[in-house]
């Protein structure tokens, strides 16, 4: 039996999965505090209490995310987009694109054989599109970000929020809430809001199917609906959306390791 | 050998001193011109001191009250540094007609300094037309004479004939320099061989023609880093900031051939030393280019850079995007359709010459080298 795990240390989150022998998932764990605020530590400890092991019984670690640099507790590094494609492949083999819409920013990542990385687009420094642009306006709605999944759910229009710029984004939010419009209706614009600009970016790809979506922003239906119209293509939510990127790392954990054996 | 190279880093590190002890030792005058294209050789044979002016990392405070926050970093670090005072030893100026930024930054400039010496060098875009042969004649020579009213020196030909030997050797030697960086990329590290080429934008051309050739032959048996995984190609304005340069040795990616601004376009097409001065001058713009700021109605860019790869044997090119340079973002979109069309691997790598954070930078050149099969994983 060979145990790896795989650490994801995003911006927002950390997230820990501990693979059996490169197909069984024994343990995955998503905690607040990426790069800053002992996230990894904390999501590790749990994963390893979790799936009842000793650190030691690890046989290999691999981090990924931007705080992949600063975790020195892994054996090894790989790009995030690398470990999503993996992590993608092995949830669904016939996936050909992710789209993973992380804490700072989204990713627009072609498969080809294997789950190999082909190609990727990735947004520019700025927050559109991304789960910190919903936190903001799920901050100037009064909400949780957690429900506004199920707020936009109501809707029965989409309030139109044209401006890009997270900072202008909040300000026209605001004004349509001092007009009196439905806080549902807002929230459906803001999830196109977020879908516009990333099928925006993943259209310079060619599209194929099948297209899973991934990351923190891929649990509110709303924004993966919007993705869905606006792209005319079906969506697939895989059974760990956040942690694709830390099973990828896990599984080339168990692919370095087992090349070692 | 060594202190050879670590004296044209120290320039490359620190220009205005250098630049402030070259005017103190000789008394000539320094002339600073933006990029992309000018005639340094005509500069040079006033007997003045050419300074390339590329911009730089420093904060941007005072410049923001004149050019707005979406014009190019290079033209925002230019004016940010005549405003706080660095280019105080910059005796005159030249703007060249390159871009809107630098055509208004131009304006600005002379509203903001109507006593500092300036010369615009505005350009025809139809470089094809006779017409072009004569008006370039005469924007040379209005040029010449400008600078001869600075320096107070007269361009002859003899001077000019020197300056264009002196300057043709300059490429020539930078070309054996990108050869070396191809044939043997273990020599240099990337940042190392960044400042080389930046150092030559600050130096009488003579004396970095002395330092370079005594330094050549040693780097052939330098070995500061291990064979790179991958060979890349470079495409955009110039390589900055450095520490992209220092990731990819760390990733173990080579640039092993560039076609950026700051970099083999500037060296292109020598003079032709058997034509008659300075229609010779004016020869060598007209051949200029492929380039993102020249007309090119033959659209050559995508050809060259598969040319580039097809010779350096490259995996890959990254297209390195100076955010917000308007003329560079227009080409790519046709570089990555040909590209793609050759089944060459393009990375879109957006910078800006002040950023700081370089996670992102970094995620994409890991993630390059991955697609690639020269990362993680392969």
């Amino acid at each position: 039996m060979i145990l790896t795990m795989g650490v994801d240390l995003g911006s927002i989150t950390a997230k820990c999965v501990i693979l059996q022998d490169g197909h069984q998932v024994l343990a995955e764990r998503v905690v607040k505090g990426g790069m800053i605020g002992g996230g990894a530590e904390k999501a590790v400890a749990e994963a390893l209490t979790a799936a009842g092991v000793a650190q030691e019984e690890i046989a290999n670690a691999v981090a990924t995310g931007y705080g992949r640099v600063i975790y020195a507790a892994a054996n090894e590094e790989m790009s995030e987009i690398g470990c999503h494609g993996k992590g993608a492949f092995f949830q669904e083999p016939a996936a050909r694109i992710v789209i993973d819409i992380g804490g700072q920013d989204f990713k627009v990542i072609k498969l080809g054989a294997g789950g190999r990385v082909v190609n990727f687009v990735m947004n520019e420094k700025c927050a559109a599109g991304t789960g910190r642009f919903l936190e903001v306006m799920a901050q100037a709605l009064g909400h949780p970000v957690s429900e506004l999944a199920q707020i936009g759910s109501r809707a029965t229009e989409k309030v139109a929020i044209s401006s890009t710029c997270t900072v202008f984004a909040e300000s026209e939010v605001i004004s349509h809430l001092a007009a009196d419009k439905k806080v549902a209706d807002i929230v459906a614009g803001i999830h196109e809001s977020i879908a516009r600009r990333i099928a925006g970016l993943a259209q310079r790809l060619t599209l194929e199917d099948k297209i899973l979506v991934t990351g923190g922003v891929a649990q509110n239906q709303g924004v993966v609906a919007a993705l869905a119209e606006r792209l005319g293509r079906e969506m697939f939510v895989p059974r760990f959306p956040q942690s694709n990127g830390a099973l990828g790392a896990a599984l080339y954990a168990f692919e370095k390791s087992s090349l070692v054996r | 050998m060594e202190s050879v190279l670590q004296s044209l880093l120290e320039v490359a590190a620190n220009p205005s001193s250098e630049v402030s002890r070259w005017r103190q030792r000789t008394g000539g005058k320094v002339v600073g011109w933006l990029p992309i294209y000018v005639p340094e050789e005509i500069i040079h044979a006033a007997g003045a001191l050419p300074v390339s002016l590329w911009g730089g990392r420093t904060e941007i405070v005072r410049a923001d009250a004149h050019l707005q926050g979406f014009a190019c970093s290079v033209v925002r670090a230019v004016l940010e540094y005549g405003l706080k005072g660095t280019y105080n030893m910059v005796d005159g100026f030249i703007f060249p007609s390159t871009c809107d930024h630098i055509q208004n930054t131009s304006d600005i400039w002379a509203s903001l300094f109507p006593d500092r010496p300036k010369f615009d060098l505005v350009y025809p875009a139809n470089r094809q037309s006779k017409a072009a042969v004569v008006y370039l004649e005469q924007l040379f020579a209005d040029l010449e004479q400008w600078l001869e009213e600075l320096t107070g020196q007269k361009v002859t030909s003899e001077k000019l004939r020197e300056s264009v030997k002196i300057y043709n050797c300059y490429r020539a030697l930078l070309a054996d320099l990108f050869s070396l960086r191809s044939r043997k990329p273990e020599s240099l590290s990337g940042p190392e061989m960044g400042q080389i080429v930046k150092s030559s934008l600050f130096l009488e051309k003579a004396e970095f023609n002395r330092h370079l050739s005594d330094l050549l032959p040693w780097l052939e048996h330098r070995k500061v880093k291990p064979a790179p995984k991958a060979r890349l190609v470079l495409t955009g304005i110039m390589a900055e900031p450095q520490e992209i340069l220092a990731i990819l040795d760390e990733l173990g990616g080579a640039i092993v051939a560039d076609d950026l601004a700051l970099g083999a376009r500037i060296l292109r097409a020598p003079v032709r030393e058997e034509l008659p001065l300075p229609a010779a001058l004016v020869d060598r713009h007209l051949r200029l280019g492929p380039c993102s700021t020249l007309y090119d109605w033959r659209k050559g860019r995508g050809a060259h850079v598969q040319h580039l790869v097809a010779e350096h044997a490259a995996d890959g090119v990254i297209f390195i995007n100076m955010k917000f340079c308007e003329a560079e973002e227009f080409d790519y979109p046709v570089l990555k359709a040909e590209l793609e069309e050759a089944g060459i691997p393009l990375l879109f790598l957006e910078v800006e010459q002040q950023m700081a954070a370089m996670g992102q930078i970094r995620t994409r050149l890991q993630a390059f080298l991955e697609v690639l099969g020269k990362g993680a994983g392969s």
